[in-house]
């Protein structure tokens, strides 16, 4: 918490003003008066304008009647003071409006931020709210800046906190939970249950901390939230982010329901950005008419590739490979070999590897990244690669597959066909997950 | 010329494979494949809630009441398909567990109430089911001191080294063993038109341990805990609204299922036990309802299926718990988190197994007593359970068009209406000393 509020502090906004911090469960209930000193009712809800850094509250919702609830909006800035035990307007009752508000673009934070879940990511991980944390400039100017996702905001809520902190500095004073805080700061915070337009502009605010997290971490977070979270999470990454994060998610029963909840041409964008043996590993997944559609709606070139790589059987090395790879002929220079490459390799996931074949495509050898550069650069390919490699059958198992790897050590395996053909590799992480499923499986007993 | 016939090879079982797939998808095979992905919450949890305290408090109801409760079944089996409907369904619609549910529609403090009264409740099942793998395992002799500490050891160990997947296929074949029940209960000979006469007409004794054990008998078929474990069962399953049929069909097999084997149980007890006057005061004497089928080998029958019922329940319960208090209370949860990760969830889950076993050690301690009374106490709690899950169910922004119907609010209110007056009045009638 320390550096977060430190750096608030010395925000230029505020840096003149007096300002203090404000917990959203000590205003929750409050009494308000009117400008004449009647009562009004009790604050039940704030909303906040979500299209700035740190939303400054706009409204409020009052709670009016005991038995017979009904709620009155009023301007936030239409309120003297905050301070005192009742919640002072400066206005009279009759300025308030008979209704809850909605305003595009502001959000009541009961409503959508307090008890619910929220995604972290700073921590990278799913976190309930306990209570909301406001900076307070002036009177009553107040900012949303922290979520409080921690045990003291639980206990606060429970109205518990002045006598726990008062027990327990008396009999053990250096307890963890009396310094331990658990703010997370607002532009961390992604809201999971906000609508379609305040999600809009409250990403458009946030897309770069999305940009920073690992799409391990966002495939750990998918997982973590139940369906509508991981709908409005997934929905809200560019189909690069959303392609990679997919590709991580290991269960394919949540791989196919995420792809399921953006539209074809989204889920299709999504597949364009994805390898060819993932796209294709996913398209076996779903539904046959579903996945025709998606082929069609895919780039060409794109689609291409996964349609032959649809037509090998899942559990063989045929439906494990990709074919996106650089194949070179064997009278190529190690220079012009650069050339190419610089050229075709973009596109291209793994060239650490590369293959030598001949004028029918067959697999005559192969050399690593290593080789190439430290070999002469007038040297031919046929000089320095490795003749006659390891290869794989295209209807090998996924187990010989596996052994092949583990046996030579290797970073890639080149696929061939019937004729020796090369028709795609089977990169080390694609075994590795392999392996990795296997063992899990066994732990579930699959 | 040899790449265009590996080309033309490759092309071939692609449309021998398009085309079954297109058969299997326009055809049975593919409803065959949803039922398949679908299907498991319901039942497991309804072999799950035949668990140490539901065998016992049936065996009780059978062998003190001799039929005189099996009218019961036909309203519970009603109320618990309803119940058990309305949480799956919330389970589908909103993607969310019970407890998740209850903290965001109604707070902390009402959440965190309400996990407290659970955890307790709770402790108690577990006691029960540990109190069950005593029982069971006294009757093979073996003292309890051995026993729990093994089983207690063992649970935890099934959930912390993620072999429990593995093992409850072997919990849910085992459960074949009610079988024995329905065997035996059709060699006792009971007096069948009796018995159908019973089960249809309804009967009421204003004794004090008559109401506790109907208390008990709903209480126990009708589990608050099950509805929180099958919501997050049917959410973890990933089920989709669209398939969301079958699990309906799942959840109502299941307890059909659950309602027919306690009614077996408390026939079978009612024709041996009561027909005799033998009264229920160790495990080992409720295995004589299974004498008719196994003989002298009844009390090893019933030992087996009481051991695999207990421990079923017993690695199932403190982990759903755990669970589900830390949900509610925003606290990290999952198997394969590191303990400092998640601290309060591992505390939790340990705590419960170690209170769990612990009471069981205590010399003298009533094994029997404890799983009927625990269900009891399920029964007391179930009517507020109960309450939020019909105000969650009802809520339109929340369920959208899958509120519940009329009858179904009906009958459930009904329920925790007729629940919360039979408790008042067993608790009058037991101070007033009936």
């Amino acid at each position: 918490m320390s550096d977060a509020t430190l750096q608030l502090n010395e925000s230029p906004l505020i840096a003149e003003t007096q300002h203090s911090f404000v917990f959203f469960s000590t205003l929750l209930d409050k009494p308000v008066h009117d400008a004449n000193g009647i009562l009004v009712g009790r604050l039940s809800d704030l909303a906040v304008s979500v299209a700035y850094m740190f939303p400054p509250v706009v409204a409020f919702v009052v709670q009016r009647g005991r038995w017979e609830k009904f709620a009155l909006t009023g301007r936030w800035s239409d309120v003297a003071d905050i301070g005192g035990t009742a919640i002072r307007l400066t206005v009279g009752i009759q300025a308030l409006t008979p209704s809850k508000m909605d305003n595009p673009g502001e959000v009541l934070i009961r409503d959508v931020l307090l008890d619910k879940q929220i995604v972290d990511m700073n921590g990278a991980k799913v976190v309930r709210v306990n209570d909301l944390h406001f900076l307070k400039i002036g009177a009553c100017e107040l900012r949303l800046v922290h979520v409080d996702a921690g045990t003291r905001g639980l206990v606060r809520r429970m109205g518990w906190e002045p006598r726990l902190d008062g027990l327990l500095r008396r009999v053990a004073p250096q307890a963890q939970y009396l310094s331990a805080e658990r703010l997370i700061r607002w532009n961390y915070v992604q809201p999971l249950s906000l609508d379609d337009k305040a999600q809009s502009i409250r990403l458009s605010v946030m897309q770069r901390q999305v940009k920073e997290l690992h799409p391990a971490d966002i495939a750990e977070i998918l997982q973590d939230l139940d369906t509508h979270g991981r709908a409005t999470m997934f929905r809200s990454l560019d189909p690069e982010t959303a392609a990679d994060a997919l590709a991580e998610v290991d269960d394919p029963r949540i791989q196919t329901q995420l792809l399921e909840t953006v539209s074809q041409e989204a889920a299709a964008d999504i597949l364009d950005e994805m390898p060819p043996d993932e796209a294709a590993d996913l398209l076996h997944e779903l539904p046959p008419e579903t996945s025709t559609a998606l082929l069609h709606k895919m780039e060409a070139e794109e689609a291409l590739d996964v349609r032959e790589l649809l037509t090998y059987p899942p559990d063989t090395a045929g439906g494990m490979m990709t074919t996106e790879l650089v194949a070179l002929p064997a009278d190529l220079t190690v220079e012009e070999t650069f050339g190419r490459l610089r050229n075709e390799a973009p596109d291209v996931e793994n060239i650490y590897y590369l293959f030598v074949v001949d004028t029918e495509h067959r697999l005559v050898g192969v050399l690593n990244l290593r080789q190439l550069i430290l070999a002469q650069p007038t040297a031919h390919l046929h000089a320095i690669m490795i003749k006659d490699p390891a290869r794989v059958h295209h209807t090998d198992s996924r187990d010989s597959v596996a052994e092949i790897v583990e046996k030579y050590d290797l970073l890639a395996l080149p696929v061939v066909d019937d004729g020796d053909v090369l028709v795609g590799m089977i990169t080390v992480d694609d075994v590795v997950s392999h392996i990795a499923n296997q063992a899990w499986k066994r732990k579930l007993g699959h | 010329m040899e790449a265009q016939a590996g080309a033309l090879r490759r092309w071939l079982p692609q449309r021998v494979r398009e085309r079954l797939r297109a058969r299997l998808s326009s055809g049975m095979w593919a409803r065959v494949a949803v039922i398949v992905a679908v299907i498991g919450p319901g039942v497991i949890t309804a072999n799950v809630d035949n668990d140490a305290g539901g065998i016992t408090t049936y065996s009780l109801a059978g062998a003190r009441f001799g039929y005189s409760l099996l009218w019961t079944l036909l309203p519970v089996t009603v109320a618990l398909i309803v119940v058990q409907e309305m949480c799956s369904r919330m389970g589908v619609v909103t993607g969310k567990g019970l407890a998740d549910l209850i903290r965001e529609q109604f707070g902390v403090r009402v959440t965190f109430y309400i996990m407290v009264t659970l955890l307790f409740t709770n402790l108690a099942n577990t006691i029960a089911e540990f109190a069950g793998v005593a029982a069971a395992l006294e009757i093979f002799g073996v003292s309890k001191y051995v026993s729990i500490p093994v089983a207690a050891l063992f649970v935890w160990w099934l959930i912390v080294y993620g072999t429990y997947r593995r093992v409850e296929n072997v919990f849910l074949v085992a459960c074949l063993f009610y079988v024995a029940y329905l065997i035996s209960g059709f060699m006792a000979r009971p007096p069948w038109g009796e018995v159908l006469t019973r089960m249809v007409v309804p009967e009421f004794h204003w004794r004090g341990d008559y109401i506790v054990m109907l208390v008990g008998v709903v209480g126990t078929t009708i589990a608050p805990w099950m509805q929180f474990y099958l919501q997050s069962a049917v959410v973890e399953k990933g089920v989709r609204v669209s398939e969301y049929r079958y699990t309906r069909y799942d959840v109502a097999v299941g307890c059909v299922v659950a309602v027919l084997v306690a009614m077996f149980i408390m026939v079978a007890c009612a024709a041996t036990l009561h027909e005799h006057q033998i009264p229920i005061e160790t495990a080992e004497d409720a295995a004589w309802a299974l004498a008719p089928l196994a003989g002298r080998y009844c009390a090893d029958l019933f030992a087996f299926g009481l051991f695999n019922a207990s421990l079923f329940a017993a690695s199932v319960l403190p982990l759903s718990t755990a669970y589900y208090v830390c949900e509610g209370l925003g606290w990290e949860t999952g198997i394969d988190k590191k303990f400092r990760e998640a601290p309060q969830f591992f505390g939790l889950y340990t705590a419960l197994i170690v209170l769990g076993s612990a009471f069981i050690l205590i010399p003298r301690f009533p094994l029997l007593g404890v799983m009927y009374i625990s269900q009891v106490l399920n029964g007391v709690l179930l009517p507020f359970v109960l309450i939020f899950i019909l105000l969650l169910v009802n809520r339109s922004d929340l369920m959208g068009t899958y509120v519940n119907s009329r009858s179904y609010n009906v009958v459930a209110w009904g329920t925790s209406v007729i629940m919360i007056v039979l408790t008042l009045i067993m608790v009058g009638l037991l101070l007033l000393g009936y």
